[in-house]
């Protein structure tokens, strides 16, 4: 067994980089990863399905970013893990990224595509460089949608310290891809600032650099969309998410703020969100049957959550704990809330390295009850 | 043979000796957006630095903005001067320019093919005291690339440096490595690249590295916009 560790670690030892061409003045890089996890629940004592202690290939990625000239970037990312498996996941969906770029406008640099929104630090943070296998939940996708094709206007600011986004999309989430809008032909309206200093950083959770000096980042993000469906009809299968929250047929505005601290290796990072929804019909069932004098004709989804990382470098060692909790609806009882710890050893960076991650329920609500308490995943990703 | 030998060296450098911690005596706002790397004219008494937008400028020695010396340039990260001749090497095309000035600023562009990393491509040059060219790569791996003065290679070596590589410079016959993810400089002997300090920076992102003829060090900040100045001394 220590003879196939020792191998095991010689091989990640010489992990490669990414591969480039170019003719002087168009680039290409291909780039990619692997990981695979095991995952193991601890369900509640009536529950019996333990179809979800498995092996699961989270990753089979497949990257390719491009640059011509100082102005033109493009960039094309898919996940063969999850391209064709019908239904799609939207924390990893199989069609990443694909989307062009143009800086060559004075007043704003303009992205055009499909990929990831600018609006919540967790969401935009690359899953890899996390310590964890899975989001917050209530920013994995399933609430508000996390990619979307539109177009989205950029602009930094004093020394890059300040950053401006605002986005058009078509608002139903991946499932744009299919092509067609809903019956309204509504969009989604985001925007966003993110705010630092000394230096405005990168979407990360873990100060692997060791930062000789404390950088603070904070930011605050808004989306809206108005969708009145005429009687009869529906959103587009799937449009809504696991926990059919993510289209109100009415108003959603939804707001956020964020921040991260990040000092000697030990970061700090925060986030919450409310989606405020009022429906058209006053009698929608996402009311609760509340009176409009009780309810106001609104309902409001939302959640929060905070984490500690500290990195210890010369271990190649990541320590995380995590805490969230998120409401369903509030005009039920009750509310979710869950704790995590995360333990990541790095055979070499970001590009080996073996995640741990546990999750206890310490409360739901009733909406949408589990049938478990405890998880665990363990496995490996590798980047090339 | 050789590289294990320097492996060797390195990591027994590495696991040996303290590192001597630098503080800054000044502090200038340099007035280019993400500065990429400096270099010192001691002929002009000038800087000149290049950004990530495109450009190369001349800075004053008060880092007051003297011109535009030349634009359209991709992703340029490394910058070398002496005399009238300022070379750029950018990081994604693979290319180093030859920056001449004069009444009409002129370029010639030298191709140095490499197939790694888009962005842990030529991070760094200067030029050895034998007069040979270096280019070096930022990371995944660092290979120091030695090349005669028309960008012909001679011969490389891969560094076993924990992190990256974001600028060189030469003092005094001895070669110093910046790296910006260990926030510190390595001093190397030339030519077998055996580490014989380690300087820590209280500096985030630094990015670009030179030295006055009096041994003054400036380290270029991308992040804060900034040039930190250390006392002159004999490195």
């Amino acid at each position: 067994m220590v003879r196939i560790c020792v191998v095991l670690i010689l091989l990640c030892h010489t992990a490669i980089g990414q591969i480039s061409w170019t003719n002087g003045k168009t680039s290409l890089e291909l780039s990619g990863g692997i990981s695979t996890y095991y995952n193991y629940r601890i369900l509640d004592s009536v529950s019996t399905e333990k179809d979800k202690n498995r092996f699961n290939l989270r990753d089979a990625q497949l990257q390719f970013e491009g640059r011509k000239g100082k102005n033109w970037e493009f960039e094309l990312q898919v996940d063969l893990a999850d391209l064709g498996i019908g239904s799609v996941d939207p924390e990893n969906p199989g069609l990443m990224d694909a989307w062009m770029q143009y800086k060559g406008f004075p007043l704003f640099d303009i992205r055009l595509g499909y990929g990831k929104i600018a609006w919540s630090r967790y969401s935009l943070i690359p899953f890899t460089y996390s310590a964890y296998w899975q989001r917050p939940e209530f920013l994995r996708g399933s609430i508000v949608s996390r990619r979307d094709v539109g177009i989205e206007l950029s602009k930094a600011f004093w020394k890059d310290r300040i950053q401006l986004y605002a986005g058009a999309w078509n608002g139903l989430g991946e499932v744009s891809l299919r092509g067609d809008n809903d019956v309204t032909g509504a969009l989604e309206y985001t925007g966003r600032i993110e705010v630092g200093y000394p230096l405005l950083m990168k979407n990360r959770e873990v100060d692997d650099k060791s930062l000789p000096k404390p950088v603070f980042n904070a930011a605050f993000s808004s989306r809206y969309t108005k969708r009145e469906l005429p009687v009869g009809e529906l959103f587009p299968a799937g449009a809504s998410g696991e926990y059919g929250l993510r289209l109100t047929n009415g108003t959603k505005y939804t707001f956020g703020g964020d921040f991260v601290f990040m000092y000697r290796g030990f970061s700090l990072l925060g986030e919450f969100y409310q989606s405020v929804n009022t429906p058209l019909d006053t009698a929608s069932s996402y009311l609760q049957g509340y009176t409009f004098a009780k309810s106001g004709g609104i309902y409001k989804t939302g959640g929060l959550v905070i984490q500690g990382n500290y990195f210890i470098k010369k271990a190649g060692l990541i320590l995380s704990a995590r805490y969230e909790q998120y409401n369903l609806n509030d005009l039920l009882p009750g509310y979710n809330e869950r704790i995590s710890a995360a333990v990541a050893y790095q055979f070499d960076g970001f590009r080996s390295m073996i995640k741990l991650q546990t999750l206890h329920i310490l409360q739901f609500e009733n909406l949408r009850p589990p049938d478990w308490t405890d998880q665990f995943r363990i496995g490996w990703q590798y980047l090339f | 043979m050789k590289n294990t030998l320097l492996l060797l060296l390195l990591s027994g450098f590495l696991h040996g000796q303290q590192a001597i911690k630098l503080h800054p005596i000044k502090s200038f706002n340099v007035p280019v957006a993400e500065p990429s790397d400096i270099a010192y004219n001691s002929k002009s008494n000038t800087f000149f630095v290049v950004s990530d937008k495109g450009d190369l400028y001349e800075l004053s020695a008060n880092f007051s903005l003297i011109n535009k010396l030349y634009s359209n340039l991709s992703d340029p990260e490394a910058v070398f001067v002496s005399g009238d001749t300022v070379w750029v090497a950018e990081e994604r095309s693979r290319l180093v320019r030859r920056i001449i000035k004069g009444n009409e600023t002129r370029s010639i562009a030298y191709s140095v093919p490499y197939d790694g990393g888009r962005n842990k491509g030529y991070e760094s040059l200067c030029r050895l005291p034998n007069g040979n060219m270096l280019l070096l790569t930022e990371r995944d791996p660092i290979w120091a690339i030695e090349l005669d003065a028309d960008f012909r290679e001679k011969h490389r070596i891969e560094l076993n440096l924990k992190g990256d590589v974001s600028a060189a410079a030469v003092w005094n016959n001895s070669l110093f490595l910046l790296s910006d993810e260990g926030s510190c400089i390595y001093k190397v002997s030339y030519p077998d690249y055996t580490i014989q300090n380690k300087y820590t920076l209280p500096i985030i992102n630094p990015e670009g590295m030179c030295f006055g003829p009096d041994g003054t060090l400036w380290i270029l900040s991308d992040a804060e916009h900034k040039v930190y100045q250390f006392e002159a001394k004999s490195w």
